[in-house]
Formats: structure tokens, C-alpha cells, sequence
């Protein structure tokens, strides 16, 4: 593509605005505007022109704000996006309009690599800073079979990409551990009801319940419901990393006591620790979760892979080549990122998953108290 | 003067080229959003129609015209993308580029989730494979096989499994679906664990439940990805339909625009005009001042042809046909007149065109004087309207809009004037022959090229269609909202029926009962010789009391079996009915004259055995109620309500009751007499109410106390 000289280089910011998943897509669109403004909002001599929209954290959201954005001819990349159930079909109208696509969050099997065969859902041209749940689900499995030695596991998810792509990996990773999954169940997130669930979980014989759900307030939900029940009183409780929030604390309450949960492993580096006093200067409040220095990381690797392989006529026309940039990412290797040394596969699985099961010990813990009360370190063997 | 016409034929052709890619532009805009907006409406119908005329028919019917005014809508657009690249239209159109790229791939969108929408729904509701009908089938062998097992736990937990289905149904939450999962769970754990049945009515058990279940969850999963499909349909809405309006706007204005560079051309024209008359003018009178008499007579031709064309008349030619200046100077203003009238031919067939396109336009086109006066319509307008075009001449919008509606056309008329834009709006006009069209109207001031107001035009669309088919749609949904409250009603009853049954009844309390009964009589028959007075008394009243009993526990099973007995509707003649039920009652009033009147009775839909119960019931109360009367008369009969329905009714001069007890009539176990004076379990008229009820009639009461009592019911 070429672009004039003044003209500005545009980039499609894809995340969620409405909805119980705004707060990550607020925070991963705030980063990139932050990222940007760092340069001045300038590349190559060009303005940087964002072009913002919501995907509702939806398949349909995802499809209908990558068509507003690949519109334009002039987009070069689009950051997004923050819930793969979106990135579901985003990634499929981005890649057949030569774009490229990182996401700092998405986190399914499916829009990558399961195991080892190519992704239901992989297209050309689409990256994540953020780790593969495959790797989360072995985790936790990891976890419940050999460090808590359990055997019997139930599953329950939401029904969507990214919460049946955890469970199935969980599944997957139990059962090579000779765990068994005795009961698999879908619930809808904003039901009030959890206790016909509940009665399949305590009629399976499920020594632990692995819950993969997106909104906190549903986790919260679930867990309250479950207590006082004789039938469910020993058991243990592993939840996604939806629920690392200050939300899932303020609902479960003492009930939560002993839920483990999963997340990513909390970058201390001195970068970090900057960027994050920089987002509360620019913002006033403190980044709810992690996914800031992912977020961070898939601006930089972007713009230095335009920078490597943009070329300038000699009229000040610079040009920028959809497959040339495409190859580019994929050939990352070694990049020092605030998450770490970041190299691309060739499916566009870019991140180092260092994963943590914290352990909540008392109510009204603070998420970083929480964050802090690490019981089980994971790390990927890439 | 020859720049003059370089000049004129330039701006013609651009004028022309203007002129006609505007229209096309508006034209292409306008049926962009008529097709789309067919196209929704087709999806809709689709949808609203399947159930009653089936899938395919209705696939064909909506499902390919939608794809196909999707196809033409893509292809417009299309049209439209290359029309404004290659015209020379304001900026504001250019720049609608990007627009256009994202209006034409959610079109190519929307066809794509149409056809997707459509193979759920085929999935989920074909009336031969679709899940729904299949769900259907393994419930009825799943009911045909709990009756036969003869374990009414099971089937009260199945009723509960069906209750929780329709549930979902209603309410699209998962949760219903998991509790049916638990209960049949727990169904063929029981089924599995049973010794009493037979090995072969076990498997189906089994295998039916299992495919009860799979079938359901495969129900949500399809359901949940229609309802994804319905938000992607209104998000496309949220991207597409403010490209529409714009564009509309800006067509209009490129028209506008075109028009004004009309107004110019022609000013344009005329000065050139006045500028080659003058110039010729000054040069005759050169010529007359310099040449002598000798060719005064040619000099008086070529004067006189200019005079002529300074009239109006660019047919003339100047007739000199000397060789010398005279003659070349005659040719010149010969070759400058024929210049003159072919460029006015020229312009000429621009306003043909613009004439022609106004008159072929599938809207009505106004053109107003400032007061709002109509100085020209086009053909449609007058044939929307009923008049004809020179009637309509002269005419103005009060004369044709709804009174009540003209107060806010005229305000919109003067803001107009004053230069307001105002978005399309909507209003009703009235034909010539009183009746009503609706329309959307939209209105612009054409201004000349100075700025000043020239007149008001006003473009009108006929969307009585569309209308009519909106008030249907809103009349389905209400009426699909009347069901979805019915059955939430139906439901509630169900449960609660069900709830009182399974804690009350039970056909196991026959056995205790049955043991009650037949010692008592052994008792009495072995045994009264011993037993005083007073314990024999007391022992009569045992047995008295436990066939009370009995009965009682058999009307509540013949209400929970009337109540759950699937119903076979078909026309019934309820004059054959009601002679049945009098013939089953005939000993009950054979022992005292009673005066039956039975008029003609009008025929009817429903289950017919359940029917004769609810007319046994009713003269069965009626003979009972008129026992203290010497001479009891009881009338039964048919006549219209307000609406036309059948209303039969029975009416009787018994003991009647007060109406302020009339709300616990139908009640199970409700008595509004002792049952010293009149026997009876009180589970009567709850019967006929439950049957009436799922017949989805309506029974009511009139009485008073000893005069008597009428039962109306409805079907």
C-alpha cells in the first residue's frame, strides 16, 4: 500500500466497549492510545490515525467492526482483539483483506494451533502477544492432578469460543494425566440460576469443578450458590482467569475462601512498573488486570515490523508491502518484550505463557494481595 | 463571439454530463434502499410465515427473492462506487468511498448470515427432520413407554422434564435445560436399577432418554446460534442504514447541484445570446455607415434577419448571396445563427431529458411556487393521487394532505422557505376519490444561481405497502405475544395442578382405604352380634366415610387423567352429546318428573369424549340442584355472544346459589351447599372448568339463590 506523504497511517482498534468484558477492551484500546502517544503519535513521519470500534465481545460484534475497519483501504493493522469469541470471525474478514491482526488477549486454541493441528479458526496474518489456552489448560491440570492430586474433575464453561476452548484443553491435559472429566456442562453467564448445574456437578462425583466463564459476576454467582450444599462442600474449585478481578472478590465473599484461580503471572519488570504509572497518570485509575503490558508489547512488535519493511519513494511516498509486513512478524524471534523474549510460530502464537494458580485465603482480599498469594508457577516449554 | 460559443457548448456537455449522472446517482441510491429494505421485509415474512405455510414454500417464496434483491442491491452498489469515481460529483460524494466499501460487504453479509439463519432454523424447525419435530417423537415413545411401565413417579418426573422444556422455550435460559438433563439422569438410574421391567421396554427407555437429552442440548445449541444471527442482522442495521440515509441526502443535493448548474447554462446562454445580437447589431450599422446605397437592399435583408433573431427566431438565416464583404459577413452571421440554434437544440434535449426523467420517475415530484402552490407535477403524482395533471395545477398541499396533518406540512413549508433542510418525514395524502395513501416526503428550496429562492420541490414516495405490511407484522407479533402469554398461563395451571396432585393424590391411598373398607365389612358381617349399639353406629360411619373416600380419590384421578389426556379435536355435534349424557343420567332422575328443554345446538371443535364428560357434569349438577323442587325444569341450549362465538349454557330452577360465592365454583373440593342436603365431592365443576380451559374456552355462572342457576361455557 502506499501512502502520501502527510497522509496519516491508519490502524483499526478492535475491542470491546460494551458489556461485561468492557473493562479489558478499555484497558487494551487505552494502552495502544498510550503506546502511540509515546511516539508522538507519529511513524515514519506519518500521523497515526486510530479508527476505533466496538465488537461487543461477540462473534457478530467482531464480524460487523472488522468490516467497518477494513472498509478503508488505507488501514494497514488492526489491535485487537480482547475476547476470541470475537476474534472468531474479525481475523477471518481481516486476513481476506491482506491486513494484519495482534491480539494482546485472545486466548483460544482455535485461532492458532490445537495441539498440533492448525486452528479452526486460523487465518493468515493474525498474531496474539497473549499465550494459547492449550497451555492454560495443561496448567490447570497440571495443577489439580499432581500438585492437589485429584482425579475426578467436572468442567463448565459459557458456551463460546474462548471458555470452551479453556475447558476443552483442561479436558485434554486431565485426561493424559489419567484424570477423568465426569461431567461437561454449558451454562448462559447471565442466568440467575445455577443450581440445576450445580446438581449435575454434585451428582457426578466430581472431586473438583474447573469453571471457565468471562464475566466475574457469573463465577460469583456460581460459587455463592454452591455454598451450604452438603453434596458440594469438599469441593475444590479452580476458576479462568476471568475471575482474578476485584468484582469476583467483592461477590463470592467468604464463600470464595480456598477458590483457586489461574491467570498470568504478574510482570515486576522496571518497564512495566513505568507503564503502569503512566496509564494511571493518563487515566486516573490503576490497569484492572496485566493485559496492558501484552497490549504494550503488540504495538511495539507492529510498528517495528512496519518500520523494517517500509520503503520510501523518491517523491516521499512511502510504501508498505500487506505481505512483506505479514512475513516480517512471522520471522520474530528474540524480541525483548515487557512479557519477556517474544518469537512468532508460524501460526502466530507470539506469547510466553507464565502462568499462576493463586489462592484466595480470606474475603475481601485486594487483587493484588490475591495476584501475590501464588501457589503453583507454570511456564511454557517453548 | 466565437469564444462565446466554445464557451456555451462546453458548459452544455458538462451540464448535460451533470444533469445526467445525478439523476442516476439519485436513482441508484434510491433503489439501493428500496431493495434492502424488501429484502428485510422478505426475511421477516420468512420467518413469521414458515410455520403455517412450511419451509420449502416459504424458502421459495421469501428466502430466494431476499438473495435475489440482496444480489441486485450488491450490484448497484457497485454501479454506484464506479458512477461516482468516474463523474465529476461534489466531494462529499468522493469521500463516501469508504462508505461504500463497508454498505456493500455488509450487504454481501447479510446475504451470507440470511442463508446461515435460514439452515439453523431449517435445522432446528423442519416440520420432517428438523430437531424440533424429532424432539417431538422421542417424547411421545418416551410417554407411550413411562404408561406402560406403570410407575407414576416416572411420568410425573417426565411431565416435569416437558414443563422445564417449554420453559426454555420461553425463556432461553440454559438452566431449564440442565434441570431436564438431571431428571433424566435420574430416570434412568431409576429405569436402569429396576427389577419389575421388562428387558425390552427398559433398552427403548434408555435409548430414548439418552436421545431426549442429546437432542435437547443439540435444541440450545441451535437456538443460541439463531439468536447470534439476529444480533449480527441488527448490527449490520447499525452499519448500513446511516450510509443509506446519507447517500440519500447527497444524491439530493448532487441534484440540487445539478439543477443549479442548469440555471446557470441558460443564464449563460442568454447572455451570449444578447452579447452575439449586439455585436452582430454594431456590426451592420458599421457596415451601413462605410458601404454605399449600391447594397442597401442587402445590408435591409441581413438587418431584417437580425431583427428577427433578436425576437426569438434562431430559424432565420440572413438570404445575401453576393461575393463580396457583405456576402461573407451574411454567411458569418448564417453559420453564427445555425451555431446559436444548435446549441439551443442542445439544451433543449438536456430539458427533454430532465422532463423525461420526471415524468418516468417511480416517485411523485412536486414543484411548488414559494406559497406553496403546485406549478408542475410529474405523471405519478397525479396517478397516486387520482386527479389529473392539469388538475392538479394550481392546487395546493391542503388541498390533498390529512387536515389534521396539513397544520404541520405548512409549518414545514415555511421552514423550507427559510432554508431549512428537513429529514424525510412521513405524512398521509388524500386521493381525489377519499381515499388515503401513505407517503414519505422529502422537500428542498431550489435556489438560483444568485442565491435567491426559484421555487420549493418535493419529492413523494408511496409507502402504503410497506405500511400495511408493518401493521400485519405488528399484528402477528402482538398476536405471537398473546400466545407466549396463553402459554405461560397454560403452563402456570399445569404446574400447579401438578404440584397439588403430587402431594395430595396418589392412587397408592386406594390400598389403605380399600384394607379400611373391607375389615369394616368383615366386622359388620362376622362380627356384629358382638359389638353394642353405639359401635356399630360408629362403625357405619367408618364405612360411610371411607367409600365418601373412594369417591373422592376416584373424581381426583378422573380430574388428573381428563386434565393430562392429550386432547383429539374434531367437529362435534353437541346434540348428540347431550343426549348421551341424559341417557347416563337417566337414573338419577328417575324417580321424580323433571322438564328437560334442549334447543338446537350449534356444532363445535373439540374432544368429543371429553366434551360428554363436561355435559354429564353440568346436568348431573343441574338434576341434583332441583331435587327440592316439585316441578324442575332444566334448559339447555346455544345462542351467539358479542363476538359471535357459540355460548352454550344450562340452565336450571334449582336451589341457585349467591353470586358471591361464584369464584369458588370451579375449585377443586369447593361446595357452596352442605353435603348433608346435596352429595357430591366438589371436583365436578373443577373438571368442566380444567376441560373447558384446555379447550381454550371460557365458563362462567349466573345465579341466585332459590331461583336458580345458568352455566355458560365458550369453546
Amino acid at each position: 500500500m502506499e501512502i502520501a506523504p502527510g497522509e496519516p497511517l491508519k490502524f483499526g482498534v478492535l475491542q470491546t466497549f460494551s458489556g461485561g468484558a468492557m473493562p479489558a477492551g478499555l484497558e487494551q484500546a487505552r494502552t495502544v492510545e498510550l503506546a502511540v502517544a509515546e511516539r508522538q503519535n507519529m511513524l515514519l513521519g506519518h500521523p497515526i490515525q486510530l479508527l476505533v470500534e466496538d465488537d461487543a465481545c461477540s462473534a457478530e460484534g467482531g464480524a460487523n467492526g472488522a468490516l467497518r475497519i477494513v472498509a478503508d483501504p488505507q488501514v494497514i493493522a488492526i489491535f485487537g482483539t480482547n475476547c476470541s469469541s470475537a476474534a472468531v470471525t474479525a481475523s477471518e474478514i481481516m486476513s481476506m483483506a491482506g491486513l494484519v491482526m495482534i491480539s494482546s488477549s485472545n486466548t483460544a486454541p482455535e485461532l492458532t494451533v490445537v495441539g498440533n493441528h492448525l486452528g479452526r479458526h486460523w487465518f493468515p496474518g493474525y498474531f496474539r502477544t497473549s499465550w494459547n489456552d492449550t497451555e492454560t489448560g495443561r496448567a490447570a491440570a497440571m495443577f489439580a492432578a499432581q500438585q492437589l492430586g485429584l482425579h475426578k474433575a467436572a468442567v463448565l464453561h459459557a458456551g463460546d469460543s474462548y471458555t470452551k476452548g479453556l475447558t476443552d484443553a483442561f479436558t485434554k491435559a486431565f485426561t493424559e494425566l489419567d484424570g477423568q472429566v465426569v461431567a461437561k456442562i454449558a451454562v448462559d453467564e447471565d442466568d440467575p440460576n445455577f443450581l440445576p448445574a450445580l446438581e449435575t456437578i454434585a451428582r457426578s462425583g466430581a472431586e473438583m469443578v474447573f469453571f471457565s466463564l468471562s464475566q466475574p459476576g457469573a463465577g460469583g454467582r456460581l460459587v455463592l450458590q454452591a455454598q451450604g450444599q452438603h453434596a458440594l462442600a469438599n469441593l475444590v474449585w479452580i476458576g479462568g482467569e476471568g475471575m482474578l478481578s476485584e468484582a469476583f472478590i467483592q461477590d463470592v465473599g467468604s464463600a470464595g475462601v480456598g477458590v483457586y484461580i489461574l491467570g498470568p503471572g504478574s510482570p515486576s519488570s522496571l518497564e512495566n512498573m513505568q507503564l503502569r504509572d503512566q496509564y494511571r497518570q493518563r487515566y486516573g485509575e490503576t490497569p484492572p488486570s496485566f493485559y496492558y503490558s501484552f497490549t504494550y508489547d503488540a504495538v511495539s512488535l507492529l510498528f517495528g515490523a512496519i518500520e523494517s519493511v517500509a520503503s520510501r519513494d523518491k517523491d516521499g511516498t512511502l510504501r508498505i508491502g500487506r505481505q512483506a509486513l505479514r512475513d516480517a512478524m512471522y520471522a520474530t524471534r528474540g524480541y525483548e518484550g515487557l512479557t519477556g523474549t517474544i518469537d512468532c510460530n508460524r501460526f502466530g502464537d507470539c506469547g510466553v505463557a507464565t502462568l499462576n494458580v493463586v489462592r484466595m485465603e480470606r474475603a475481601g482480599m485486594s487483587v493484588e494481595q490475591l495476584h501475590a498469594n501464588v501457589v503453583y508457577i507454570y511456564t511454557s516449554s517453548r | 463571439m466565437l469564444s462565446n460559443y466554445v464557451l456555451l457548448n462546453a458548459v452544455r456537455r458538462r451540464t448535460e454530463s451533470a444533469i445526467l449522472s445525478s439523476m442516476q446517482i439519485q436513482r441508484l441510491v434510491l433503489e439501493m434502499s428500496g431493495g434492502l429494505e424488501k429484502a428485510r421485509r422478505l426475511q421477516r415474512d420468512f420467518f413469521l410465515r414458515y410455520p403455517e405455510i412450511g419451509f420449502s414454500q416459504a424458502h421459495t417464496i421469501y428466502v430466494t427473492e431476499a438473495l435475489v434483491q440482496l444480489d441486485s442491491v450488491k450490484g448497484k452498489s457497485e454501479e454506484l462506487k464506479t458512477l461516482i469515481a468516474s463523474s465529476d460529483v461534489s466531494d462529499a460524494l468522493q469521500d463516501s468511498d469508504i462508505d461504500l466499501n463497508l454498505y456493500l460487504s455488509s450487504v454481501e453479509r447479510y446475504a451470507e448470515t440470511l442463508n446461515e439463519s435460514v439452515n439453523l432454523m431449517t435445522v432446528l424447525a423442519d416440520d420432517e427432520t428438523g430437531l424440533l419435530a424429532r424432539l417431538s417423537k422421542v417424547s411421545g415413545a418416551l410417554q407411550v413407554d413411562l404408561a406402560r411401565s406403570g410407575v407414576d413417579a416416572w411420568q410425573k418426573v417426565y411431565a416435569v422434564m416437558q414443563l422445564n422444556e417449554k420453559d426454555y422455550l420461553i425463556t432461553s435460559r440454559r438452566s431449564y435445560i440442565q434441570s431436564t438433563y438431571n431428571l433424566a439422569a435420574t430416570l434412568m438410574y431409576e429405569i436402569e436399577v429396576s427389577a419389575a421391567l421388562p428387558d425390552d421396554l427398559k433398552e427403548r427407555l434408555l435409548e430414548n432418554l439418552t436421545a431426549y437429552s442429546l437432542l435437547a442440548n443439540a435444541v440450545v445449541e441451535q437456538d443460541i446460534a439463531i439468536r447470534a444471527k439476529s444480533r449480527d442482522f441488527e448490527l449490520q442495521a447499525q452499519s448500513v442504514d446511516p450510509i443509506s440515509a446519507d447517500l440519500i441526502v447527497l444524491a439530493e443535493a448532487e441534484v440540487l447541484r445539478a439543477q443549479e448548474q442548469v440555471v446557470q447554462t441558460n443564464r449563460l446562454a442568454t447572455v451570449a445570446l444578447v452579447a452575439i445580437t449586439v455585436v452582430s447589431l454594431l456590426l451592420m450599422n458599421s457596415i451601413a455607415y462605410v458601404l454605399n446605397k449600391s447594397i442597401t437592399q442587402n445590408v435591409i435583408r441581413l438587418t431584417k434577419a437580425a431583427g428577427q433573431m433578436r425576437a426569438g427566431n434562431l430559424n432565420v438565416s440572413a438570404p445575401v448571396e453576393s461575393g463580396d464583404e457583405l456576402g461573407e459577413l451574411a454567411g458569418t452571421f448564417n453559420d453564427m445563427a445555425a451555431e446559436l440554434r444548435a446549441s439551443f437544440d442542445a439544451l433543449q434535449k438536456v430539458e427533454q431529458r430532465y422532463r423525461a426523467l420526471f415524468e418516468s420517475s417511480n416517485d411523485a415530484v412536486f414543484i411548488m411556487d414559494l406559497e406553496g402552490v403546485y406549478l408542475m407535477v410529474n405523471r405519478r403524482a397525479a396517478e397516486m393521487l387520482g386527479y389529473s395533471v392539469a388538475e392538479m395545477i394550481g392546487m395546493n398541499p391542503s388541498q390533498v394532505v390529512l387536515p389534521q396533518e396539513y397544520e404541520d406540512s405548512r409549518k414545514k413549508l415555511y421552514a423550507v422557505q427559510k432554508g431549512a433542510q428537513l429529514p424525510v418525514y412521513e405524512r398521509t395524502m388524500r386521493c381525489k376519490d377519499g381515499t388515503y395513501v401513505f407517503v414519505e416526503v422529502s422537500m428542498v428550496l431550489v435556489r438560483d444561481a444568485d442565491g435567491d429562492p426559484l421555487h420549493i420541490q418535493s419529492i413523494v414516495r408511496d409507502i402504503t405497502e410497506r405500511k400495511e405490511a408493518e401493521e400485519q407484522i405488528r399484528l402477528l407479533n402482538a398476536e405471537l405475544e398473546q400466545r407466549v402469554i396463553e402459554r405461560t398461563k397454560q403452563l402456570q395451571v399445569a404446574n400447579d395442578e401438578l404440584e397439588s396432585f403430587s402431594y395430595s393424590v396418589s392412587h397408592d391411598l386406594r390400598a389403605p382405604l380399600r384394607a379400611i373398607n373391607g375389615y369394616s365389612q368383615i366386622i359388620q358381617e362376622n362380627h356384629r352380634s358382638e359389638l353394642s349399639s353405639e359401635s356399630a353406629r360408629l362403625l357405619d360411619l367408618v364405612q360411610q366415610n371411607a367409600l365418601h373416600m373412594g369417591r373422592l380419590i376416584d373424581d381426583l384421578l378422573k380430574f388428573s387423567r381428563f386434565s393430562r389426556q392429550p386432547l383429539k379435536k374434531q367437529t362435534v355435534n353437541p346434540n348428540q352429546l347431550v343426549q348421551q349424557a341424559l341417557q347416563i343420567l337417566e337414573t338419577q332422575c328417575a324417580d321424580r318428573p323433571i322438564v328437560f328443554e334442549v334447543g338446537e345446538l350449534a356444532p363445535c371443535q373439540g374432544d368429543a369424549s371429553l366434551l360428554l364428560q363436561v355435559w354429564v357434569n353440568l346436568l348431573s349438577n343441574a338434576i341434583k340442584f332441583t331435587a327440592l323442587r316439585e316441578s324442575a325444569r332444566i334448559e339447555v341450549g346455544c345462542q351467539p355472544d358479542a363476538y359471535g362465538r357459540n355460548t352454550y349454557f344450562v340452565r336450571d330452577n334449582g336451589v341457585g346459589f349467591d353470586m358471591q360465592y361464584a369464584g369458588k365454583l370451579f375449585g377443586v373440593f369447593q361446595r357452596l351447599h352442605s353435603t348433608s342436603k346435596f352429595g357430591g365431592t366438589g371436583v365436578g365443576l373443577a373438571l368442566v372448568h380444567r376441560i373447558i380451559s384446555r379447550h381454550g374456552g371460557r365458563i362462567w355462572a349466573e345465579a341466585e339463590p332459590d331461583v336458580g342457576a345458568t352455566f355458560f361455557f365458550t369453546l
